[in-house]
């Protein structure tokens, strides 16, 4: 746990939101938009994978120890990027703690198989997402922020159709590329409707857009409308923190355009440029390293980067994307006690600067 | 970025790699720089220099092996690379492979401000173009480069060669300097950012020039077993490549593109390829700027036909019509070649050439009496026939060599 000792004037979910919000806050807030599931924190709660990904009581317990075990100011369930894949589906190797599922069968041999499901939040996968989250909801209230998390359209297809097939398609059949996932879409709105009804308090909408796979003018063309149209429907609920891997420096001015609250940021781009780019309108998470820093650094290296990460204007401290299972506890835990000591005075760092 | 921060950051990355401990040390044994911050400053191997190019027991931790290896010298001191693993087997080869890695950082500027940074992206990518178009690839400095700039090597790559040709004019045969020169300079430049900004292009695809007027992309796919939509997503590709360099007025390009292949080492049989079908392509149809393999495909069986078919086949053919004399072999190629290009319908072939059908008949009858050739009636003939007309305008030299015209 961690081992701050100063009394705090807010609470975890409280920092979190005013940190989302351009508010106040008492300390940085540490949070999870992807997972912070870890083998020491299986071993400690007593879920291990593979329950604890499809089974909501475990993917609940597990969820937990992000701020029982860790400190995080945030709790999240959602531990793989796999569950509407298999609500619709998919055939899906949950593995063990050894690593994360993989599907081993697209649903989709052409995109124009698809067919929108009429019960897809009935399906089990979705249930066992939803109740977790009111499991978590139960146990700690107002409390802890409850981060729930959707696969966009866009990873959505890849995990149905194959990356490697829907990039193709892109090029060679745009026209059935925009009408597939503008179908899809309807599925991650309604997702995250539900996890907000269920308690959530933010919901990562995950969506694999970087520039090692797609250019910018792709995502404006292709995703970017659907993102603004999530936004938009999604407005009443709840905020949005985007969550894409790698390099996206050159398609940040867009995601500030996409209406969500957040992006969670891969620790490969250069963050103070970055948050000059996203402005007011999007706030940064991020964007602690995860293979050199938060699984082989010491803990030396996970405060230097969390100051880092704030000198450069990020507000709301987390690992780049979901840990590595071998990840330790004694990383994360300096990784929230070191957001949680930072000196209030690099808010200055982060005061709004006029968009461009 | 100074160079010994650049150097840490290598250092920790190859760690990880390698489930290694790699430090640098200088000729007293003091690391200076580490995969691990707190190990600055200590004593680690007394006198490396014995122990260059040697693999050794660590000796607190006998259960671990050293490599040491000379890394550089300045202003007289000499530097080493140390390479702790637990197995011996990959020890040498995995110190290589973080040498050549941080020899990329030796000749770096030891300031960079943002522009550099910028600079640097682009010569990134000329540095892994140049690398792997080289005529000596070395396996070890491909791998470290790719590792360095986090370029997936599991991808299948292509390359797609744009071979560009600045317009201008010249009045005489000499060269007189008519102003060009700056402004083929500075739209050098934008013609790469053109190129780079491509819609299908992602940042695993790497841009360069290769020679002056060359620009070389190693367009990048993630594996598939449908070979056949990359090929066709390719003609796609560089359709809008062409689109996209159309506004360049000054610039007539030449494009085309090699095989695919899963291992980025054979990203220069691909460039060959592709510098083949242009020239290939330059022969049959000059004023294409692309060139598809669909639309050259017996030019380009023919560039790559076995000796034996030329020299058994095709040149014995070539006497034979030329009829001793040469004098009417010009007529028989065209009419032979227009008819077998119109499926042998003597209708559309004299509607096309403008020769009465009477006349037509006549000519392939004589090309029957002079070689056997019936185009008319077997369909092999008829492909001799036009692998005939297409090895001679692929070969021009080859009638006056021979004295046929």
């Amino acid at each position: 746990m961690s081992d701050i000792v100063e009394k705090d004037e807010m609470l975890p979910r409280q920092r979190v939101l005013a940190a989302l919000f351009n508010k106040d806050f008492d300390r940085f807030p540490a949070i999870c938009p992807t997972s912070v599931a870890n083998l020491e924190c299986m071993q400690i709660s007593g879920c291990h994978f593979p329950k604890a990904h499809i089974d909501s009581q475990d993917m609940a317990n597990l969820a937990a120890t992000a701020h029982t075990v860790l400190g995080f100011d945030t709790v999240a369930p959602y531990f793989s990027v796999h569950l509407e894949a298999a609500a619709l589906g998919c055939k899906v190797n949950w593995r063990d703690s050894g690593g994360m599922p993989v599907i081993t069968k697209y649903t989709l041999l052409k995109l124009s198989d698809f067919v929108q499901p009429t019960n897809f939040i009935s399906q089990f996968p979705c249930q066992q997402l939803i109740q977790a989250i009111r499991i978590l909801k139960k146990r700690f209230g107002d409390k802890v922020a409850i981060i729930g998390k959707v696969i966009g359209p866009w990873s959505l297809a890849y995990n149905l159709y194959g990356a490697e097939n829907l990039i193709l398609d892109t090029i060679l059949y745009e026209k059935q590329v925009h009408a597939f996932i503008e179908e899809l879409l309807a599925l991650p709105i309604a997702l995250a409707k539900a996890q907000f009804e269920a308690g959530a308090d933010i919901v990562t909408w995950a969506d694999h857009v970087t520039a090692d796979l797609i250019s910018a003018e792709i995502y404006a063309e292709f995703i970017l409308p659907l993102h603004k149209l999530a936004s938009h429907r999604l407005s009443g609920y709840g905020p949005i923190i985007l969550h894409t891997c790698g390099n996206v420096i050159d398609r940040i001015a867009l995601f500030r355009q996409s209406g969500f609250r957040g992006f969670h940021i891969d620790s490969r781009n250069d963050i103070s440029e970055a948050v000059k780019i996203a402005g007011n309108e999007l706030i940064l998470t991020g964007s602690v390293n995860n293979p050199i820093t938060l699984t082989s650094g010491q803990r030396s290296h996970v405060s230097k980067e969390v100051l880092y990460n704030i000198q450069s204007g990020i507000r709301l401290i987390s690992p780049e994307c979901a840990v590595p299972f071998i990840t330790p506890n004694s990383n994360l835990i300096e990784l929230v006690n070191a957001t949680h000591r930072a000196p209030l005075h690099l808010r200055a760092c982060l005061q709004p600067k006029p968009s461009p | 970025m100074n160079m010994w921060n650049a150097f840490s950051q290598v250092l920790a990355k190859y760690a990880v790699l390698f489930h290694s401990a790699i430090h640098i040390v200088d000729h007293n044994g003091i690391i200076l720089c580490s995969h691990n911050d707190m190990l600055l400053g200590e004593s680690f191997l007394r006198e490396p220099e014995k122990y260059c190019n040697t693999m050794l027991k660590q000796p607190i931790h006998p259960d671990t092996y050293l490599f040491c290896t000379e890394l550089f010298e300045q202003q007289n001191v000499k530097y080493y690379l140390i390479n702790e693993e637990k197995t011996p087997n990959q020890i040498s080869v995995n110190s290589e492979a973080i040498k050549i890695a941080l020899s990329c950082f030796l000749n770096m500027p030891q300031t960079e401000t943002g522009e550099e940074q910028n600079l640097q992206l682009i010569n990134k990518q000329q540095d892994i173009i140049d690398i792997l178009l080289h005529a000596n690839i070395k396996q070890a400095e491909v791998q470290a480069m790719l590792q360095l700039y986090e370029i997936d090597d599991s991808r299948l790559r292509i390359a797609i060669v744009i071979e560009l040709d600045f317009q201008s004019n010249r009045y005489f045969n000499i060269n007189i300097n008519l102003g060009y020169q700056p402004v083929l300079e500075k739209i050098r430049s934008e013609i790469l950012e053109t190129v780079r900004s491509n819609r299908y292009f992602n940042t695993q695809d790497i841009y360069g020039f290769y020679g002056t007027n060359e620009i070389v992309v190693l367009k990048s796919f993630i594996p598939t077993a449908d070979l056949t939509r990359i090929y066709l997503a390719l003609d796609h590709i560089c359709n809008t490549l062409l689109n996209n360099l159309s506004r360049f007025s000054l610039l007539k390009v030449k494009l085309a593109y090699g095989n695919i292949y899963s291992d980025i080492i054979m990203a220069k049989e691909s460039y060959s390829e592709a510098k083949q079908i242009i020239s290939i392509g330059k022969v049959e149809h000059f004023e294409d700027d692309f060139y598809s393999i669909d639309t050259i495909m017996i030019d380009s069986i023919c560039k790559c036909l076995h000796p034996h078919i030329i020299y058994k086949i095709l040149i014995p053919y070539i006497k034979m019509l030329s009829d001793g004399t040469g004098e009417h072999l010009y007529d028989f190629l065209t009419c032979s070649e227009t008819f077998v290009d119109c499926c042998m319908s003597f209708t559309r072939a004299s509607k096309i050439s403008s020769i009465h059908r009477n006349t037509y008949n006549k000519r392939l009858l004589k090309i029957k009496e002079l070689t056997a050739l019936d185009p008319i009636t077997n369909f092999k003939d008829a492909l001799i026939i036009k692998l005939i007309n297409v090895y001679i305008r692929q070969n021009p030299d080859f009638l006056d060599v021979n004295q046929m015209r």
